[in-house]
């Protein structure tokens, strides 16, 4: 009869096999077997099972540590060795450690930006359940607004149970409004907001109660900010503010306003920060016709939804409920157009495809861009690694040979490499932190934000770091690793190994990489900063230089005897000419209005600007045709208007001088032209040049400018301050030069040519960097093979050009290869000005040019030094 | 001088008192017999480990062909310095037990 074979239970086998190491598994199991099948022997079988389960239980805990002390036991081998080689190497531990810590600091400075742009308004408690109503209207110059009308928020908090609150916030256009404190003065920016902002956004009261601060139409909150700028010493609350506006539109109201809370400062990451607040209301007070369905000039709705509720379930319902309340369920009004859609607070930074929004958005084509720039830094950095140690596997193979021959395994010698590179990374990594923190002050002052680098309190800054790590560690530790262990013994300590050729192949076509990457970037760069510069030069058709404006619309003093000022303005030698108008040239604004055109019923869409009589003297704007405005024609300030030649060509009329017709949309007004002026870019560059026309009022001077000339600018604006101060001597008057306010337009497009010039520079450092340990190792390399030219009698100027060729070749070919690319993407950026340059040959051959050049003086420094040796000490080198 | 555990030490004489039959089973048999406990084979693997990286034992892996599928033992042996480590241990225990008498338990339990 066959013996019953007695095994230990299979499961518990296996767990005690996998806890240990392979060369002492076989030899624990055999032991537990033998006690196993002595107690079966004895005891039985179940006892025998019970006691090999409990023994392999409690041997856990045991064995993991085991375990763990064994891994620590040869990491620290590992790390010894990683060590004396980053000692004994200390050039090629530089030249690793600062390119791939240049790389990260890039990096993380890049993804400081990107997270403080993706951060807008997720501070919010309730940031995920806000929505902003947005109206699309299809075939309108603004297809989608933010404006919706003031009776949306009530309407749909009464009719939806869902939506939990809803408040809307407005702001008069870019105004800022003055209030008068005692003898203070305020000036700064009003919102007008329902008191259910502060149950929709988190903002908390320093003091006062939120739920009811804003419940008098004639209270007004402050920020921290204004409290602390106006009333330093003073306990703000109760304060009564003065509205100094005595334009019609505030007539009937009262002035007053007390001050009922102090609310905590709004962060920067916020879509719009208000300061100042009092209470929607009160603009209904004032406005009796605000309250209507009309368009224009509407307030912002934000609403909070309830937990459960789908914003696409509350969407669909909107149709009806404009058909009820904005047509009244009329019949002749048939199906409203517009369509109403909820959009999500945290989307609103970085979607440009609303107008009106209350503060300019974020593109988030930027973000895109900035984040592939920062991983291609990152990645040329990587490259360098990957390249550098490869190149030196030859040096280690010695050593990987022999931890062969005594036993080590492939595993063990990838975990070696791949903790050598780790450690390498942290090192780096510790350095980019000092080079973020170092370079920080000058990475906000480039983009004008306030970015602040502290890792600790900053959870996706760590796991951004834990990303770096893993990313750079296995990317540029992986290839090394694996190569260098793959090494067969026998070849390396035979000497077949160091002539390999392996891995020279793909070195290359990591040369070939980085240099495509620092040649698109230096053609960008080279690109963006000729379009900036083409936009700062460009002619713009009206005089920019040498001109201080400054904003009045507020200042109601001073437009009542804004002739008189003029007047006495002009006296100075060194003010050439003054002017009022309701825009600047540089951004005349407003919707078109429609200009009659020669077809009977049709109309060319016209911008509208208001002028004075000197408008055209002081910008410079020549007249093509007919007159300027004149005080010697009485009739000019009722309905004289000039039109530009673009208008005058789009209506076709046959002789446009004289022509008088009603503009569409403006009061009915009837106006006749009497000049055509030469077309200047009335708006920024991004748009084509359009039909434009200036009219003469005597109640839009919302804008001074003033010419002046170049002596003595600072005195000739503390005269013009000083004038200006005896017609009105309550208001802040702040005077810009409309270069710099010109400028500012291109703000984005100025951020981006400095971080990719900035991004280029590092990059190509980086690169060279690379190129440098590269060509230091060829030459080490080839020591021998140089001094035996040299006795053969090679010339300096030979040996150079060997090397040299060879290396610059592949930085030649990464140019070619990047050619279509980067002419394809400037192609496509230029796109969005209307007036550009074009992409020009010579950028490529510059930035060719420009890389091999720098490439070519990294290499000779090394490629010099070897070639000028003694060819003795290098025959006699090793 | 390294003091070495109580464990250790019983582990050490073990496998220098088994000589050639050093192994996990014995060795575990051997001292949870004198030291009156059953130790876990995992205990008992740990201490060893300890051991080898003092470099008080050193081990070699044998294979032999019991029945189908090889298996394999773990023989350990006592190196010089785990000699050493027992007598220093055993002279200091005499070193502390020095002078005092073995009637003097005696004494002090009928005081």
């Amino acid at each position: 009869m066959k013996k019953k074979k007695e095994t230990p239970p299979a499961a518990a086998s296996w767990i005690l096999s996998k806890m240990n190491s392979r060369e002492e598994r076989l030899s624990i199991l055999s032991d537990f077997f033998e006690i196993y099948e002595e107690l079966a022997a004895e005891e039985g079988t179940f006892r025998a099972r019970r006691w090999y389960w409990t023994q392999v239980l409690r041997s856990i805990p045991m064995l993991i540590i085991n375990h763990i002390i064994w891994s620590v036991e040869m990491l620290k081998n590992y790390l010894k060795t990683a060590w004396r080689n980053l000692k004994r190497h200390k050039g090629y531990s530089f030249i690793n450690i600062t390119g791939l810590a240049v790389g990260m600091a890039a990096f993380i400075l890049i993804m400081l930006f990107v997270q403080h742009e993706l951060s807008f308004d997720r501070y919010h408690g309730n940031a995920d359940r806000i929505y902003r109503v947005i109206e699309e209207n299809p075939g309108q110059a603004s297809p989608i607004s933010a404006e919706i009308p003031s009776p949306m928020a009530p309407v749909l908090m009464d009719e939806y149970p869902e939506v939990i609150s809803a408040t809307r916030i407005f702001k008069w256009g870019r105004d800022k409004k003055l209030f008068l404190y005692r003898k203070k003065l305020i000036y700064e920016t009003l919102y007008y907001a329902d008191p259910e902002t502060f149950d929709v956004f988190s903002i908390s009261f320093i003091q006062g109660d939120p739920k009811t601060a804003l419940n008098d139409p004639f209270s007004i909150v402050l920020s921290k900010r204004l409290a602390e700028k106006y009333f330093r010493n003073e306990n703000p609350i109760g304060k009564v503010l003065t509205l100094k506006e005595s334009s019609d539109r505030h007539a009937g109201a009262g002035n007053n306003y007390q001050i009922s809370g102090i609310f905590e400062n709004m962060p920067q990451n916020s879509h719009f920060i208000m300061d100042m607040i009092v209470p929607f209301k009160n603009l209904i007070l004032s406005h009796n016709t605000r309250m209507t369905w009309e368009k224009g000039n509407n307030p912002h709705t934000y609403i909070l939804l309830d937990k459960r509720a789908d914003p696409k379930d509350l969407e669909k319902k909107f149709h009806s409920l404009l058909k009820k309340y904005k047509y009244q369920n009329t019949e002749a009004a048939g199906d409203p157009k517009e369509k109403y859609s909820l959009q999500p607070l945290t989307s609103i930074h970085l979607d440009t495809h609303v107008s009106s929004d209350i503060t300019s958005n974020y593109d988030v084509k930027y973000i895109y861009l900035y984040s592939s720039i920062a991983f291609l830094i990152l990645i040329v950095g990587c490259i360098n690694y990957i390249n550098l140690t490869t190149a030196r596997s030859m040096k280690r193979g010695k050593e990987v040979g022999i931890r062969k021959i005594v036993g080590a395994k492939r595993g063990q010698l990838v975990r070696q490499f791949l903790s050598e590179s780790f450690i390498l990374i942290f090192i780096a990594l510790t350095v980019s932190s000092i080079l973020v923190r170092v370079l920080l002050p000058h990475f906000n002052s480039m983009t004008g934000k306030s970015l602040s680098f502290n890792p600790i309190n900053n959870l996706q800054l760590l796991l951004g770091f834990i990303f770096i790590i893993f990313f750079v560690g296995f990317s540029s530790g992986c290839y090394p690793a694996f190569y260098i262990s793959s090494i067969k013994p026998i070849s390396i300590l035979s000497g077949k190994f160091v002539k390999s050729a392996k891995g020279f192949g793909l070195r290359n076509f990591l040369v070939v990489a980085q240099f495509s990457i620092t040649s698109i970037l230096i053609i960008s760069t080279l690109v963006v900063n000729k379009q900036l510069n083409f936009i700062q030069n460009k002619d713009m058709g009206y005089n920019r230089e040498q001109i201080i404006v400054s904003n009045i619309e507020k200042n109601m003093e001073l437009r009542n005897n804004i002739d008189a000022a003029k007047t006495e303005l002009i006296k100075n030698p060194n003010i050439l000419s003054v002017c009022c108008s309701s825009r600047l040239p540089n951004d005349i604004g407003w919707k078109p209005r429609g200009l009659p055109a020669k077809k009977q019923g049709e109309f060319v869409p016209t911008y509208t600007g208001i002028v004075d009589y000197d408008f055209l003297d002081v910008y410079g704007i020549e007249i093509v045709d007919g007159r300027n405005f004149s005080r010697d024609f009485p009739s000019d300030s009722e309905r004289a208007v000039l039109i530009n030649e673009m208008a005058a060509k789009a209506c076709r009329w046959d002789s446009p001088i004289g022509k008088e017709f009603e503009i569409i949309d403006w009061d009915g007004r009837t106006v006749k032209i009497i000049g055509i002026i030469k077309n200047f870019h009335s708006h920024s560059l991004h748009q084509p040049k359009s039909p434009l026309l200036l009219g003469l009022s005597s109640s839009w001077k919302a804008h001074l400018s003033i010419k002046t000339n170049t002596a003595n600018i600072q005195e000739t604006i503390d005269y013009i301050e000083k004038t200006l101060k005896e017609f009105a001597p309550n208001y802040p008057y702040e005077f810009q030069f409309l270069d710099e306010i010109f400028g500012r337009a291109y703000q984005t497009e100025q951020e981006m040519g400095k971080i990719i010039s900035t991004f280029a520079f590092l990059s190509i450092f980086i690169g060279c960097l690379g190129l440098f340990g590269l060509a230091s190792f060829a030459t080490e390399q080839r020591t021998k093979e140089i001094g035996i030219r040299k006795v053969l009698g090679a010339s300096v100027e030979s040996i150079m050009s060997l090397f040299l060729k060879n290396m610059t070749k592949w930085v030649l070919v990464a140019n070619f290869i990047t050619w279509p690319l980067s002419y394809f993407l400037m192609h496509k950026w230029l796109q969005n000005y209307a007036y550009r340059i074009s992409v020009y040959w010579w950028f490529f051959i510059l930035a060719g040019a420009l890389t091999c050049g720098i490439a070519v003086l990294t290499i000779s420094y090394k490629v010099i030094r070897a070639a000028t040796a003694n060819p003795v000490d290098s025959l006699r080198y090793e | 001088m390294n003091i070495i555990t109580r464990l250790e030490e019983a582990i050490l004489i073990a496998i220098w008192r088994l000589e050639d039959n050093a192994y996990g089973v014995t060795i575990n048999k051997y001292v949870s017999r004198s030291m009156k406990k059953n130790y876990s084979m995992g205990s008992l693997y740990f201490s060893l480990n300890q051991l080898l990286r003092k470099g008080y034992v050193r081990k070699t892996i044998t294979q032999f062909y019991h029945e189908k599928g090889g298996r394999s033992r773990t023989y350990y042996l006592l190196t010089k310095d785990g000699k050493k480590a027992l007598q220093e241990v055993k002279a200091y225990q005499k070193s502390l037990w020095k002078g005092i008498p073995e009637i003097a338990f005696d004494v002090k339990k009928s005081r």
